[in-house]
């Protein structure tokens, strides 16, 4: 993937943007004309204000306590105090990208101008990405609505000068911080404060990240699950684009294009053309239908976060009426549902790629199924175990993504005395998915790793863009030649799957072209 | 009626498995005629008439219920408040529970009240063991239930069908509560202040539900016990897994007694020549599967008896001073976390008897049998497919099972007002349990007609005593499979025998 030099927030940004800013380095700039809208929008609100308005949120108590009117001495006050009482997470913090995908988020969703912040907000969380001011975000705490504000608020009291913030791997003060970036502390004005953290940024960050490997690892379920199939003496009669014409879903008609291509010129395939075997199992067989729903899901949740990271997920909202003008909108945009459902819904299409995938693993190791090969792909099976126990790894693997499979998005809990009484579990079920995407790269891997093996073991070689990819498997995965531990190739191999090494080795376009 | 033997409900609670008799219908209650028990039973009612009369404030009588606890019912409403009670609970929907589960509930609740502390009158206990003596039970749709304040909705059909109202099981028909009671002579329920609370507020009908679930479980443990043990003669297994030094040194006794079962089964020890040192461990850990379940039974039994003789209602009345108790003993949340616990074990069984029918089917796997262990010899082989379906069927069975485990306890919702603000789902968990134990026969009684057919496939080589009983007892009834056609009935068959206890499986000592 090459990265973009510089990406400009203030109108769409996509999935690519987000992997690009976070582990990528590109730089990012707000654009012109939203610094002018960002300005109008706020000079509305503070008119507003001056001329006496009660805004939620604003000059009022937050949440339950939103009947309570706040003095204008205090409005400055009422926004320090909501990210202090606010920043109430707890458990591990997020890693590095995930930080600065928050930033990035943030920075974007205010500056699409519907927040009624002055240009200088979102101006500052790009300095602070620029000069790589990383707040400490723990993980847990946040319902995914109103917004994913314990989290956020960490991240905003940074900002401000509080809080804390690593320093390469220490943790210092967020005051410190940001005085050796050179900066100095942002001042909040009415509503800036609960405008950095009211918004759905944690569960889109982690969602997104998890999606950008999500679409890596789907395109290499095609490919290795090709490279098994190949191993084992499949067929690619099941390929055949008649049969998925006639089942006309766009994923699985792209799977079965992807791994016939892949197969369709191997002399090993063409080696056993009469060896009177007409279908193999499903693991095989049906790969275009099982990974093909994947993409499919892949599609649908890619679209739906891509909405949410160029959405308003503030509220209050400051939005232009017709015919010139702002009004002060209450709605519930804060609300991860839209990205809670769709994540779910990830997760569960990840997971069958990670039980199919087992399914093959072993089918390459157990005699009885693998039409030839040596018992656990083993020189000398008996005195040595081969990758009998990588493929167990690989079931535990799977089973746990199967634990993980639960849906976040169907529990709710009322919180804040019963006024947020239905919330979305967003950023519950975006962590999770990014359980099941590390998951699935190892299980994907330790069947990349015995499909390897089991070529290395036939006497005709497959085809020449599946070289390509066992040269590339080999470049992290040495063959399996005598017993050694698994362990570290398969977490080498796993993250050269995750950064596409496989699918750039076969020429297969990536699942994120589209998203 | 008159074969049935009478059981004393008295001050001591009954067992579960007393329970399950009175579900049945093999055993009918008779409340304890001992003068002081009499005395005893009296005395809550008097109290509470006593403090109505002196104008005391109780809950659910002299007040609303629930969150309404705080609005008083003037002196005049009072009487109609237990009526009121039980009609605006008659919301209960899905399935109708049926006649032997219906029973469990009223056996549960009877014993409940028959503890003395929930100031009702004695008429009310006869009233309830006049229902199951005539077999006149209610008809209760099975959904409603947070498992807190009590099993309300759908024990207010247990109130309806003691005062006339709704509709009722008798002589095996549906029929309308007071046209059944005038037919069995048993006069309608008058209620007394509280009595219709008294009946409601409860766990009875988890708790019912879950003892049958216990009992069904239990012979599900010995059953698949012998299934593995059939297993191991047709696959020609090492007996010597189920060697007691072996769970000696591990000593879970529920595991260590499933071995013991095993191995009486295969008659151990004996002379073996097995087809592998090792068998998978669907056959060689089946003691570690089935034991799981031994050894949580009775700690599911002891909660749920706790809970049948336990006073679960509220407010309660202490029969000694009069004290009237607020608390919430209505709250189900042992009876939810046992089921639950349970609902795993026997999904267990499902899975475990499943790889077990895949093992026997499978060519790679059953030690020289036929593929799908097809019957059929004759040069039209070929076109039979033997057990195939049967073992999907089984896989799908064991999915589903496995699917249901997932706890209700953890689904609490805060609901009435948020007065009712962390409830037990308990009889979530208990109608699941029943589901999954459901599940659990048929997966073996798809078990035991496989392991049947591999039997006849084997023409009785290296059949030991238990698979020898077990075939006997099932080819009385259907024949071997030696052409593909239905066995949709012959599930059913076995299920028919499985659940009249007519298998025989052996003792569950």
């Amino acid at each position: 993937m090459t990265s973009p030099v510089s990406v400009v927030i203030g109108h769409t940004i996509a999935l690519r943007d987000v992997d690009a800013v976070a582990r990528r380095g590109a730089a990012v700039s707000l654009a012109a004309e939203a610094r002018d809208e960002l300005r109008q929008t706020r000079d509305h609100l503070e008119q507003a204000l001056a001329g006496g308005a009660i805004i939620y949120g604003v000059n009022t108590g937050f949440g339950a306590l939103s009947d309570a009117k706040i003095a204008p001495d205090e409005l400055g006050i009422l926004q320090q105090n909501l990210l202090r009482s606010h920043a109430a997470g707890v458990g591990p913090a997020f890693a590095a990208d995930v930080v600065r995908a928050l930033l990035l988020l943030r920075a974007h969703t205010l500056a699409l101008g519907a927040s009624g912040v002055s240009p200088a907000v979102p101006e500052f969380l790009l300095q602070m990405l620029a000069r790589d001011v990383l707040p400490v975000v723990p993980c847990q705490g946040s319902v995914g609505a109103s917004g994913d504000l314990a989290p956020l608020a960490h991240l905003a009291l940074v900002a401000i000068g509080e809080g804390l913030a690593w320093s390469e791997g220490q943790i210092i003060s967020g005051a410190e911080a940001l005085a050796r970036a050179g900066l100095t502390p942002l001042r909040l004005g009415p509503k800036e404060g609960l405008s950095l953290i009211n918004g759905t940024q944690v569960t889109t960050a982690v969602g997104a990240l998890a999606l950008c490997d999500a679409a890596e690892l789907i395109a290499a379920a095609d490919i290795i699950g090709s490279l098994s199939l190949d191993a084992l003496l499949g067929t690619v009669t099941a390929t055949d684009p008649r049969i998925h014409a006639g089942k006309p879903h766009v994923g699985q008609r792209e799977s079965a294009a992807v791994a016939r291509a892949l197969l369709i010129d191997s002399p090993l395939r063409a080696s056993h053309s009469d060896c009177g075997e007409v279908q193999d199992a499903y693991a095989l067989r049906c790969m275009p239908q099982v990974h093909g729903a994947a993409r499919d899901a892949f599609a649908y949740v890619a679209g739906a976060v891509r909405i949410e990271l160029n959405s308003f997920t503030d509220n209050p909202l400051v939005l232009a009426h017709e015919g010139g003008g702002f009004d002060v909108l209450s709605g519930g945009n804060f609300h991860a549902g839209t990205v809670a459902l769709p994540l779910d819904h990830m997760t569960a299409a990840l997971t069958t790629l990670a039980t199919i995938s087992e399914r093959r693993t072993d089918r390459m190791l157990n005699p009885v199924t693998s039409r030839g090969l040596p018992a656990f792909l083993a020189e000398r099976p008996g005195v040595e175990s081969g990758l009998m126990m990588a493929h167990v790894t690989a079931s535990a693997l799977a089973s746990e993504c199967k634990s993980l499979s639960f849906p976040a998005s169907v529990d709710t809990i009322p919180t804040s005395a019963g006024k947020e009484d239905h919330v979305s579990m967003g950023p519950i079920a975006a962590r999770k998915l990014r359980s099941v995407v590390d998951n699935l790269a190892r299980v994907l891997a330790i069947e990349a790793i015995a499909a390897a093996r089991g070529l290395d073991l036939r006497e005709h070689p497959t085809s020449a863009p599946l070289r390509r990819v066992h040269a590339a498997i080999r470049a992290h995965a040495g063959p399996w030649t005598g017993d050694r531990s698994p362990s570290a190739e398969t977490e080498a191999l796993a993250a050269a799957i995750v950064r596409g090494e496989l699918r750039q080795a076969a020429g297969v376009a990536s699942p994120l072209d589209r998203a | 009626m008159s074969s049935a033997r009478v059981l004393i409900v008295g001050p001591g609670g009954i067992g579960l498995d007393d329970v399950v008799q009175l579900a049945e219908g093999t055993a009918f209650p008779a409340l304890d005629d001992a003068p002081e028990y009499r005395v005893l039973l009296g005395r809550g009612a008097d109290h509470l008439a006593r403090r109505l009369a002196a104008g005391e404030v109780v809950y659910g009588v002299t007040t609303g219920f629930g969150d309404s606890c705080e609005t008083s019912v003037p002196d005049e409403h009072v009487a109609a408040m237990p009526i009121n009670l039980m009609r605006f609970h008659g919301c209960g929907t899905g399935r109708i529970l049926d006649e032997v589960e219906a029973a469990a509930v009223v056996a549960v609740r009877l014993v409940a009240l028959a503890r003395g502390w929930s100031g009702v009158r004695v008429e009310v206990l006869e009233r309830l063991c006049d229902l199951l003596r005539h077999r006149l039970l209610p008809r209760i749709p099975a959904e409603g239930s947070v498992g807190a304040s009590g099993d309300l909705t759908p024990l207010s059909y247990v109130v309806a069908a003691l005062v006339g109202e709704r509709e009722v099981w008798f002589k095996g028909q549906v029929a309308p509560a007071a046209e059944a009671l005038r037919e069995a002579g048993i006069p309608p329920l008058v209620l007394q202040p509280k009595e219709s609370l008294a009946l409601m507020n409860g766990t009875s009908v988890m708790v019912g539900l879950g003892c049958l679930a216990v009992a069904r479980a239990q012979r599900l443990a010995r059953l698949c016990a012998a299934l593995t043990a059939m297993g191991s003669d047709v696959l020609g297994g090492n007996p010597a897994h189920f060697d007691d030094r072996i769970f000696a040194a591990k000593p879970h006794p529920g595991q260590r007694a499933v071995a013991g079962w095993i191995r009486e089964d295969i008659e151990f020890p004996r002379p073996a020549a097995p087809a592998r040192i090792q068998d998978r461990y669907s056959i060689r850990c089946a003691p570690h599967v089935i034991g799981v379940l031994v050894d949580a039974l009775p700690w599911v039994r002891q909660w749920l008896e706790v809970e049948i003789v336990g006073a679960n209602d509220n407010p309660l009345v202490d029969p000694e001073t009069g004290e009237v108790l607020h608390g919430g003993n209505f709250y189900g949340g042992h009876a939810c976390f046992a089921l639950d616990s349970l609902k795993t074990a026997v999904a267990n069984l499902a899975d475990l008897v499943d790889r077990q029918i895949a093992l026997v089917c499978n060519p790679d796997t059953n030690a020289g049998l036929p593929a799908n262990l097809v019957g059929r010899t004759g040069p039209d082989r070929a076109a039979h497919h033997g057990f195939k379906a049967m073992q999907i069927s089984a896989s799908a069975l064991a999915a589903e099972a496995l699917k249901l485990t997932m706890p209700a306890s953890v689904f609490s919702r805060s609901t009435e007002c948020h007065n009712q603000d962390k409830v037990s789902m308990g009889t979530i968990a208990a109608r699941d349990c029943l589901r999954i134990v459901e599940l659990t026969e048929t997966v073996a009684a798809i078990g035991l007609l496989t392991m049947c057919q591999a039997v006849d496939l084997r023409a009785g080589h290296n059949v030991h005593a238990r698979a020898r009983t077990l075939h006997a007892a099932v080819r009385g009834v259907i024949p071997m499979v030696d052409a593909d056609r239905r066995q949709d009935r012959d599930i059913a068959a076995v299920l028919t025998l499985m659940r009249a206890n007519a298998l025989p499986i052996g003792a569950l000592s």
